[in-house]
């Protein structure tokens, strides 16, 4: 059941879903291919992420996790393939057009605007939204998951510590009110304690309605709160299942596991 | 959510704390930059009311130029061919109808030759061909920005650069127009430091507005991390856009301010010399910074009349100086060399003078303590992330 490269039991793109067929997935990425100039990241990467799911996206270093997501963002262009979010195609769109369509990101190495405050980086989170009326709001609810970051507000957001710099990037990514929300490696390099608040905070998201693609290095961590997960490795996807598959399938086990 | 209300009474409340005490501060430095310029209008000789005047004028451009560059990182050095263009429109509204006329300016339309703004208040006049200069330029932007302000880092300086030298050869070709390198002469004085000071405040205003808008906050962030403020979001492209085309506006309503008060406009004096100083004036002050630009652009404009006493050679204990002339030029240059090293964020590096002395009066804790905590050195030095160059 460990199904190698998905055994063609996925949805595949039928958008008639009756009322028992599963429903078509929010985002499907079919086929990516990206380069670096002339090296190729990314080889072909299938996965989609169905409403309210939260899928993690596991691979050891240099596997293309992130690449694969700032794909997503619309940071890089795939040379060939599609990505589709809620039917539409967003292959050739802006990133601020894609995060107006419902998708942030919290991007490795947590990329804070270091002289700006953490209200403005905050702010700058809900760049492309219309409705200025709701910041108030989205803010107290940023606050909620993270209350450091309300006694934070005015201080430069270089000066914030690594833990308080990745609640920033989540807040801020948060901001956008996304629909979709990519979480690139969350819980890198944070004190164990810390870890655990971010993996609290993003099942309070899942539970609140969120849709979430987690990029994690903490493959255990990850698969215990991810519906499904995806195993990238050198640009392709290797394995494919649900969390509780990949966490008793062995080779996960001796390769993201390990002992 | 119904905690909603709990945050905004608290946010506004301090905000008004801060508010009061710092709209007092603006309103008493207005009133004393009034007096002086009273004073001054009254009491200096036609040079030195000259000097300062050409503060104020420098400083419009400075702050032109750290809003273009200095908020965004985009490095233009096309600058001072806004103000040219502003210098020259403005020159052609305002000269006299005599000066204009077929003998010696063949290549004027007939209705520009016509134009006769000689009836005019001589302010209204200024006014008028202020905003025309700064019209014009900021339409000359648009085009020039669009396909430039896609370009990243460097390209963008040597692309403006050769927006620049476009420009001056136009003007020294032109000949019909601009009468080439001879320049435009005749050009009425209309240029008063009450004029000067008003579009400075202008500039300011207009820069700070922005800094603190959405528009700011975006070009602040693609400064900083330009993969990150793509990923948040901003649309990189629109944000340069507003920050060339307002600074180019801006500058391009410096131009004829400075045309009314030399009296002439020749191409040779809205080139590198120029864009270089005023280069000089906003690093010196701290890319980024309203009132680093206007420190920068007062400092460049005062101390080579200052330093020019020093070329007529001195007597230092046993050791005598003969007439040195380039020497101000040289001690300027050095200390520019010496303020980089030591300072290389420039005096103020992102900040802006009077908002972190007023917030340290006040009763604001959080506040007090974002001065206090060492800021990740601002400016230059945070450069764009890891990711910028992809
Ligand atoms: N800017 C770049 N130029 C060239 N190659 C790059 C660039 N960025 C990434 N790569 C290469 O692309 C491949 C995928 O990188 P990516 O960052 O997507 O991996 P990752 O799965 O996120 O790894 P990690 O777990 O270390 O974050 C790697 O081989 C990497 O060396
Ligand atoms: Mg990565």
């Amino acid at each position: 059941m460990n199904g190698r490269k998905d055994a063609g039991q996925t949805q595949g793109p039928l958008r008639d879903g009756g009322p028992g067929s599963p429903a078509p997935p929010l985002l499907a990425v079919e086929e990516i291919r990206v380069y670096y100039g002339a090296i190729q990241a990314v080889r072909g990467v299938s996965l989609d992420v169905r409403e309210r799911e939260l899928v993690a996206l596991l691979g050891s270093n240099g596997a293309g996790k992130t690449t694969t997501l700032r794909t997503i963002s619309g940071l890089f262009r795939p040379r060939s393939g599609k990505i589709t979010y809620d039917g539409a195609d967003l292959t050739k769109l802006a990133p601020h057009r894609i995060v107006a369509a419902g998708i942030s990101q919290s991007p490795e190495g947590r990329q804070i605007f270091g002289s700006l405050t953490v209200r403005e980086n905050l702010l700058l989170g809900a760049t492309p939204r219309k409705d200025r009326k709701g910041l108030g709001g989205d803010l107290e609810r940023v606050f909620d998951l993270f209350p450091v970051l309300k006694e934070r507000l005015a201080q430069a957001g270089g000066t914030l510590s690594g833990g308080e710099q990745q609640m920033l990037a989540m807040g801020r990514a948060l901001m956008a009110r996304p629909r979709l929300l990519l979480l690139d490696e969350p819980s890198l390099g944070l004190a164990p304690l810390m870890v655990r608040r971010i993996f609290e905070v993003v099942s309070r998201l899942k539970a609140e309605g969120v849709t979430i693609l987690l990029v994690e290095q903490n493959a255990r961590k990850a698969l215990e709160v991810a519906d499904r997960a995806y195993v990238l490795e050198t640009g392709t996807v290797v394995l494919s299942g649900t969390g509780l598959e990949l966490a008793a399938n062995p080779e996960v086990e001796r390769a993201y596991l390990g002992a | 959510m119904a905690s909603v209300p709990s945050v905004r009474p608290g946010a506004t409340a301090s905000r008004h704390r801060g508010a009061v005490p710092a709209l007092a501060a603006v309103a008493l430095a207005l009133t004393l930059l009034a007096v002086f310029l009273a004073y001054a209008d009254a009491s200096f000789n036609g040079y030195r009311l000259q000097i300062v005047t050409l503060v104020a004028i420098n400083a419009t451009i400075a702050v032109a130029l750290t809003l273009t560059s200095g908020f965004t990182g985009v490095f233009s050095l096309g600058q001072i061919g806004f103000l040219a263009i502003g210098a020259y429109v403005g020159a052609l509204l305002n000269l006299a109808p005599q000066w204009k006329s077929e003998m010696f300016l063949p290549g004027l339309p007939g209705w520009l030759a016509a134009f006769d703004t000689t009836g005019w208040h001589p302010q209204v006049a200024l006014l008028f061909a202020c905003l025309v200069g700064g019209i014009v330029a900021a339409t000359v932007a648009t085009l020039v920005g669009m396909p430039l302000m896609r370009l990243s880092g460097h390209y963008v300086a040597v692309a403006t650069m050769g927006f620049l030298i476009i420009v001056h050869s136009v003007a020294n070709n032109w000949s019909g127009v601009t009468r080439g390198a001879r320049g435009l002469s005749q050009i009425p004085s209309y240029t008063n430091v009450w004029a000067a000071y008003g579009c400075a405040l202008v500039a300011i205003y207009a820069a700070w507005r922005l800094r603190v808008s959405p528009y700011g906050r975006a070009m602040i962030a693609s400064r900083e991390n330009l993969i990150a403020a793509r990923a948040v979001g901003v649309n990189v492209h629109r944000s340069r856009m507003i920050a060339f085309v307002v600074g180019a506006f801006l500058t391009g309503a410096a131009g004829p301010l400075l045309a009314h008060q030399i009296g002439s406009v020749a191409p040779s004096a809205y080139y590198f010399t120029t864009t270089f100083n005023v280069v000089i004036m906003v690093v010196l002050g701290g890319m980024g910074s309203i009132s680093g630009a206007v420190l920068g652009a007062a400092i460049m404009t005062l101390a080579p009349e200052y330093l020019r006493g020093v070329e007529d050679g001195m007597d230092l204990g046993p050791l005598s100086f003969g007439a040195l002339f380039g020497l101000s030029q040289i001690i300027l240059a050095i200390a520019f060399i010496l303020v980089m090293i030591f300072r290389p964020q420039g005096f103020f590096g992102d900040r802006e003078l009077g908002l972190g002395l007023l917030r340290r009066r006040g009763p604001r804790q959080d506040g007090d303590e974002a001065e206090v905590t060492p800021t990740l050195a601002p400016g230059l030095d945070v450069g764009p992330g890891d990711g910028a160059s992809r």
